[in-house]
């Protein structure tokens, strides 16, 4: 059984799929614990997310505001969703992070997280305020934390020093 | 003779609508539709966070998302009083109108024209030319207008990131901030959109051209002007529509019902209900058959005496509960005497009232329309010669695509680059309403926030309006009401039944079930 998640799934994880059965490689098409097909499902939606240069100098995002991460404020779960929306798109354009919507996490189970408890729409659960309760995939909580924590001051530091990171300030 | 039919399902896309239908001497005399599945989107939201509907209401529908979003986040605009810069208003509404495009040749080609190469109308002198072009996959226009279809969305996913269901409208404006290099690619995708289909196969002239027209005889004179318009799809289903009469049948109730939608991006910055319709570009109203009324939300009742929800009194959507389902039964079990079908059957003014592009048509038309509103006399006038009918509410769908073409293009050119596009509101308990015009009609949502958290959210959308059952009184449903009186040629392949039903564009697949009255035999069933 092949498990094409999503909500909606992408036209292409389901056709290309087909194309690989019709073509004779059904072999080549690999599924993970959940039976999603490895081709589109190994990385997570923040490949190829424009963000990305943010997420790793832990550049806060928000809503109307060009530049910046939004997995810090605004609930993004593109660091632990495997897809492969920002790789090949939407309607041949552009994806949700690429326009500063936060990833939902619609291909993972429990999709939509978190129950939609008060709270948790659109916005980053966190403990004590300010470490986040979901961290990215790959990553242990403790570990995350501390090298978030690193980041987070080395930015504030430069930023002191007047290395100027701001990408849009001067664009649009 | 009397004969029962049932067609099930009566759409071709998604869901599941069953229509029953009796006959007597080829006449249909009753008609039931039965919305045969239950969703449950509002009690999914209780008690859940007030945002919750940006994420699940999109996924009500597939090709309505957009539309839902735009009602859930203006559900939200009014009741935590927001602040909506303009180029969020212009976003919006362009997310709205690059939706509602989409659905308008995807809906020609791939539900409603195919209908039109069936066998009934063989002996018509258009019918070879119809069946080269409009049938399914194989007609040499079909694969052109839906692949053209996609176009008007990739629009939408560089301001909402994808289409269908993103959750890019949010109270306070919009997620995005997009820049120059997307507002000149939407320009370049619209300007596709029209050479690939819009004016070089649907209008056979210029989108400026056809907006001239002012009158059902202008529209008859344009179609004879010259060979390209009289040979564009347009001017063939024009006159293919008369030749085969399909402006014969499908009256319905004759009352129409408009929310109204695209907010004007410099008169909803404070949005309220009360300042709502002065505020929306394509106007919202009550036409009761003879004259115009102000459209007012609290006029809504939902009736729920024949759905499959507990008892109550007929009610406002603040005021009703949240529904208790009670046990359904299958089409042949089904007692259309009592509970029928899982819509509920909302009441304007206590009238069933059609929703859709028609109904927005007809409101575009009112001479009271502001200075900002579209002021289109056209529909105004093909109500008057030729009421409401099948071919008049698929005329008035493909209508509105040069419009819409030509706004989306104005309001990308209005959004200012170095402005807001999201003012963080405070959140706060209390009541909201949300409306806008999906692609299919007039969609709204009400919620209503207590403790910060979702206490009451109701939905309700076109397609409840027009395939809701029978109300409290017994009264019908626009789509029952519009299958009356439909002469069905042949019982076995009831077309004109599912002609009648796709005008609406319901968004349900339907099957048609057809019935002797006097025998209670079944003659057919099949899906459509």
């Amino acid at each position: 059984m092949i498990n094409i998640p999503g909500c909606p799934a992408h036209p292409d994880w389901v056709t290309q799929i087909l194309v690989a059965i019709s073509t004779g490689r059904i072999g080549d098409v690999l599924i993970d614990d959940y039976h999603r097909p490895k081709t589109f499902f190994t990385e997570f939606v923040q490949t190829g997310c424009t963000n990305a240069v943010s997420f790793a100098q832990k550049i806060d995002g928000h809503f109307g505001k060009r530049g910046g991460c939004l997995f810090y404020e605004v609930g993004c779960r593109g660091p632990m969703t495997h897809a492969s929306c920002n790789r090949i798109l939407w309607n041949r354009q552009s994806s949700k992070t690429r326009v500063n919507h936060p990833c939902l996490g619609c291909t993972e189970p429990g999709f939509p997280h978190h129950d939609l408890v008060k709270g948790s729409v659109f916005k980053t659960m966190k403990y004590l305020g300010f470490l986040p309760r979901d961290v990215p995939a790959g990553n242990s909580k403790l570990g995350y934390y501390l090298r978030a924590g690193f980041e987070k001051t080395m930015g504030k530091v430069e930023k002191i020093v007047g290395v100027n990171r701001e990408l849009y300030k001067h664009s649009k | 003779m009397v004969k029962e039919l049932n067609i099930s399902p009566v759409g071709r896309v998604e869901g599941d609508l069953d229509v029953k239908v009796y006959m007597e001497n080829g006449v249909v005399t009753r008609a039931h539709t039965q919305a045969a599945m239950f969703r449950g989107f509002e009690k999914i939201m209780e008690g859940k966070d007030p945002q919750s509907g940006l994420i699940v209401t999109p996924r009500i529908c597939g090709i309505c998302g957009g539309s839902h979003l735009y009602c859930a986040s203006s559900a939200l605009d009014t009741a935590w009083k927001t602040t909506l810069p303009p180029n969020a208003l212009l976003l919006r509404a362009i997310g709205q109108a690059t939706e509602t495009v989409q659905s308008i040749p995807r809906w020609f080609y791939a539900i409603f024209a195919t209908d039109m190469a069936n066998k009934k109308f063989a002996n018509k002198p258009l019918y070879a030319e119809v069946v080269k072009r409009f049938s399914a996959y194989v007609g040499t226009s079909f694969q052109k207008g839906v692949t053209a279809s996609g176009r008007p969305v990739e629009v939408y996913a560089l301001f909402g990131g994808q289409w269908p269901h993103s959750s890019y409208m949010v109270p306070g404006g919009v997620m995005c901030a997009p820049t120059l290099k997307d507002i000149t690619r939407a320009h370049a995708i619209m300007n596709f959109f029209r050479n690939e289909w819009l004016e070089s196969i649907w209008l056979g002239c210029s989108v400026e051209r056809y907006l001239q027209i002012q009158t059902w005889d202008d529209l008859l004179a344009w179609v004879e002007e010259n060979e390209s318009q009289r040979n564009s799809d347009l001017g063939l289903f024009i006159r293919a529509s008369l030749e085969f009469g399909m402006d014969t049948f499908g009256q319905g109730v004759g009352k129409f019902l408009a929310y109204g939608t695209y907010l004007h991006k410099d008169l909803y910055n404070k949005p309220t209900i009360e300042g709502r319709n002065k505020a929306l570009i394509s106007s919202s109203g009550f036409f009761d058959g003879e004259k115009y009324h102000e459209f007012d939300h609290l006029q809504i009742m939902e009736h729920v005496k024949h759905t499959w929800f507990e008892d109550v009194p007929a009610a406002h959507p603040w005021n009703e509960p949240l529904p208790t389902p009670v046990p359904s039964q299958n089409l042949e079990q089904t007692n259309f005497d009592g509970k029928y079908s899982w819509s509920k059957a909302p009441r304007y003014m206590g009238h069933a009232a059609e929703a859709g592009p028609l109904s927005r048509v007809i409101m575009n038309a009112n001479p009271a329309n502001l200075e900002h509103q579209f002021r289109d006399p056209l529909f105004g006038d093909i109500l008057k010669q030729k009421g409401p009918n099948v071919f008049t509410r698929a005329l008035a769908r493909m209508h509105e695509a040069p419009r819409l073409y030509e706004m989306i293009n104005k309001w990308l050119s209005e959004i200012r680059l170095d402005d807001e596009f999201y003012i963080k509101p405070k959140e706060q308990d209390g009541k909201g309403f949300g409306a806008t015009e999906a692609a299919r009609g007039a969609l709204a949502h009400w919620i209503e926030i207590e403790n910060g958290v979702i206490k009451n959210y109701q939905v309700v959308a076109p397609t409840t309006l027009n395939v809701g059952p029978n109300d409290d009184e017994g009264k019908s449903g626009p789509i029952e009401a519009a299958l009356m009186g439909t002469e069905i040629e042949d019982p076995h392949d009831p077309v004109e039944v599912g002609m009648v039903a796709r005008s609406f564009d319901s968004c349900l697949v339907c099957t048609v079930h057809a019935h002797d009255e006097k025998t209670g035999k079944k003659i057919t069933e099949f899906k459509l």
